[in-house]
């Protein structure tokens, strides 16, 4: 009797403590951001660290490094987002029908990777090494029965194409981030750039947004490349822009309506005046002697 | 030594025990699963639950409504009484239950049932959560899209794991018990939303004039007499008609805490803006009520937000006056029905609920479920 007393008490201790043990490793901050940034940016030359800094020495945020530097695989920071406008009529298949109203929003749902279908190729064949299909979903209550058409979000991850030049001293040099609207009013742009998200760099990180006219494409995947070649030109408009590359973009699409979306590029540059990089800790070489 | 040990562990289990009861087992809501918790709060709801406690004390007064925590029945006046004292052999086992007969009712066309009978008694109950599912469910297109839609929500992150979808919205069981026997009742019964399912228990001598069932998706009524009249007005029909059945709050409810400033996440302006829009439609409802049925609706309801048991007429004083619990199984029913109605354990293969939204979500797969998987493996 006394053993099943101690042995259902042990039972409800080891349950208990179990139990709160469990939570206190499930509350433990999870690892600091950026501390791994070396073993996982990617192609690195040998000796860098993978680290970045602002022109104001600030530490860039892993998601960006991520974006910029981790080329050899697809990272979830390096999205395109497209929110197009499409006929439910080009979900269907060989002899399909659409189903009746009630299932129409489950329909377009479930189908609405097939728009995504043609957006990767046109990745593929201006800017992108490769490309998949984070998501594709259709937008909640966006099924209109009456146009027969919906909305619908698509979220492409892809990588870049390799470049000929390799990266420079990342020790050597700052990283900036710009935020180019397409299609987007001036005044809107502006007020964007006055109030960024918190999530985004700081401030001193990025420069200031500049502003695309709005052009009309037929077809998202053509303006999807429309975005791309935006956010190329930017790249190449200035040459003081080291290794730019396009960290992201978003896009808005409708049949008949002006493409409108953002791209996100990020360069690098050499140091502002004033800043020079921290001497090595490597012990200094002996002094010959005699 | 070991003598300390059993003291500590004989101490350590009389701390737990005395901190559930003490404390409920939601003081664990930390620590345990919710199974564990749910299994615990049942037990604190019957087993240890005092034995001398008066029905008042099992009716809780909380910012959610009048809640029946224990085996009470609402009466006149919304007042609590022992099930036991009014119903004989009552049980809240019904999921298995299956009628002898099933007939199918429609709803009225207009807004106006047929009025009471002069000198007849008029009994009104209201129903909120009952949780007694029946194995009877009926359903339409839209709970099938939305049944597919979470099935593919589940199947997107979990893969064939996702969990098999549950059968169509059930009938949900609600208990009348008529013991006025001095003269006819005419019962209108009420109803929230959802479909409903009123099981009519009758003391010896009572006699129903008439049975309205007002609001809810679906309602129907069982063992009650085929040659009483039962008519309908679901909820659809009482919004076209302009028809909004609203009551005053109980003193513990979230909006008169809010209006007196005791809720931190509802300001007192929107909380006095909500109750004055509420007093409105609930006087609305009385006049209507008035009109259709002679009574008001707020001094004549009997139902708490949540429980199983309405009582129609006194307490009975003696034991062979009071109502003998007519289960459904086997039972007369007559109800209205979607556009699909279900018997659970007597559906053809393939043509009950879950197989329906599988194979809907298959077909819009292009017939292959592994489609609906997506993401990047970063």
């Amino acid at each position: 009797m006394l053993r099943v007393l101690i042995g259902s008490g042990l039972l409800l201790m080891a349950v208990g403590f179990g139990a709160a043990g469990w939570q206190y490793l499930s509350n433990l901050p999870a690892q600091p951001a950026g501390q791994d940034l070396a073993a996982q940016a990617g192609v690195l030359p040998s000796g860098q660290t993978g680290w970045l800094v602002s022109p104001t020495g600030g530490l860039i945020p892993a998601e960006d490094v991520h974006g910029y530097l981790a080329q050899d695989r697809l990272v979830p920071g390096r999205v395109a987002t497209i929110v197009q406008t499409a006929p439910l009529t080009d979900l269907l298949g060989e002899g399909d029908s659409l189903p009746a109203e009630p299932y129409l929003q489950v329909f377009a749902d479930i189908r609405a990777a097939r728009l995504a279908d043609a957006l990767c190729p046109a990745l593929l064949a201006s800017v992108a090494q490769d490309c998949a299909v984070q998501s594709a979903r259709v937008v909640p209550g966006s099924v209109d029965p009456v146009r027969g058409t919906a909305r619908f979000q698509i979220d492409l991850a892809f990588r870049l194409k390799p470049e000929a030049a390799a990266l420079p001293d990342l020790g050597e040099r700052v990283f900036q981030t710009e935020t180019l609207a397409i299609g987007v009013t001036a005044a809107s742009a502006e007020a964007e750039a006055e109030d960024p998200p918190l999530e985004e760099a700081p401030a001193e990180q990025t420069a200031a947004d500049s502003v695309a006219p709005a052009p009309q494409d037929a077809t998202a995947a053509a303006a999807l490349t429309t975005i791309f070649s935006a956010a190329q030109a930017a790249c190449a408009a200035d040459d003081n822009r080291e290794t730019c590359r396009i960290m992201s973009l978003s896009l808005d699409w409708a049949p008949g309506s002006p493409t409108t979306g953002q791209a996100r590029i990020g360069w690098l540059s050499g140091l502002p005046e004033g800043m020079y990089p921290a001497p090595s800790l490597d012990p200094a070489a002996a002094e010959p002697q005699g | 030594m070991r003598g300390l040990i059993s003291l500590g562990v004989v101490g350590a289990t009389v701390l737990v025990a005395g901190a559930l009861v003490v404390m409920r087992p939601q003081a664990l809501s930390g620590v345990l699963p919710p199974a564990a918790l749910s299994a615990l709060s049942e037990l604190s709801g019957s087993d240890l639950r005092k034995a001398d406690a008066t029905p008042a004390e099992l009716l809780i007064d909380s910012v959610n409504g009048l809640l029946a925590t224990g085996p009470i029945a609402a009466h006149a006046g919304n007042r609590p009484v022992f099930i036991d004292a009014v119903v004989t052999g009552y049980t809240s086992r019904v999921n298995a239950d299956i009628p002898a007969e099933i007939t199918t009712i429609r709803p009225i066309l207009g807004c106006r049932p047929t009025p009471p009978q002069p000198g007849t008694v008029v009994g009104h109950a209201t129903a909120g959560a009952s949780d007694l599912a029946l194995a009877l469910s009926t359903y339409n297109d839209g709970h099938l899209a939305a049944a597919v839609q979470g099935f593919v929500d589940q199947y997107r992150s979990l893969g064939p794991d996702a969990p098999v979808v549950d059968g169509g919205p059930a009938y949900e069981a609600y208990d009348i018990a008529i013991t006025e026997t001095r003269t006819p009742v005419y019962l209108v019964l009420e109803n929230r939303s959802g479909n409903r399912m009123w099981n009519l228990h009758l003391s010896p001598g009572a006699r129903i004039e008439r049975v309205i069932l007002l609001g809810g998706d679906q309602a129907g009524v069982a063992n009650l007499d085929p040659v009483v009249p039962v008519e309908v007005i679901l909820n659809d029909g009482l919004t076209a008609c302009g028809i909004q059945p609203a009551y005053s709050l109980n003193a513990g409810h979230l909006l008169l805490q809010a209006a007196h400033g005791k809720v931190a996440d509802l300001s007192q302006q929107e909380a006095e803006a909500q109750l004055a829009a509420l007093r409105t439609s609930a006087d609305a409802y009385d006049v209507w009520f008035r009109d259709s049925f002679g009574v008001m609706a707020g001094e004549s309801r009997v139902g708490f937000d949540e429980g199983t048991l309405s009582v129609i007429g006194p307490v009975p004083e003696a034991a062979a006056a009071k109502a003998a619990y007519a289960p459904i199984s086997g039972a007369r029913i007559r109800t209205t029905q979607d556009q699909f109605f279900e018997i659970k354990g007597q559906v053809a293969e393939g043509e009950d609920f879950a197989a329906r939204v599988r194979r809907i979500a298959t077909q819009f797969a292009f017939g292959n479920l592994a489609t609906l998987r997506q993401g990047v493996d970063f």
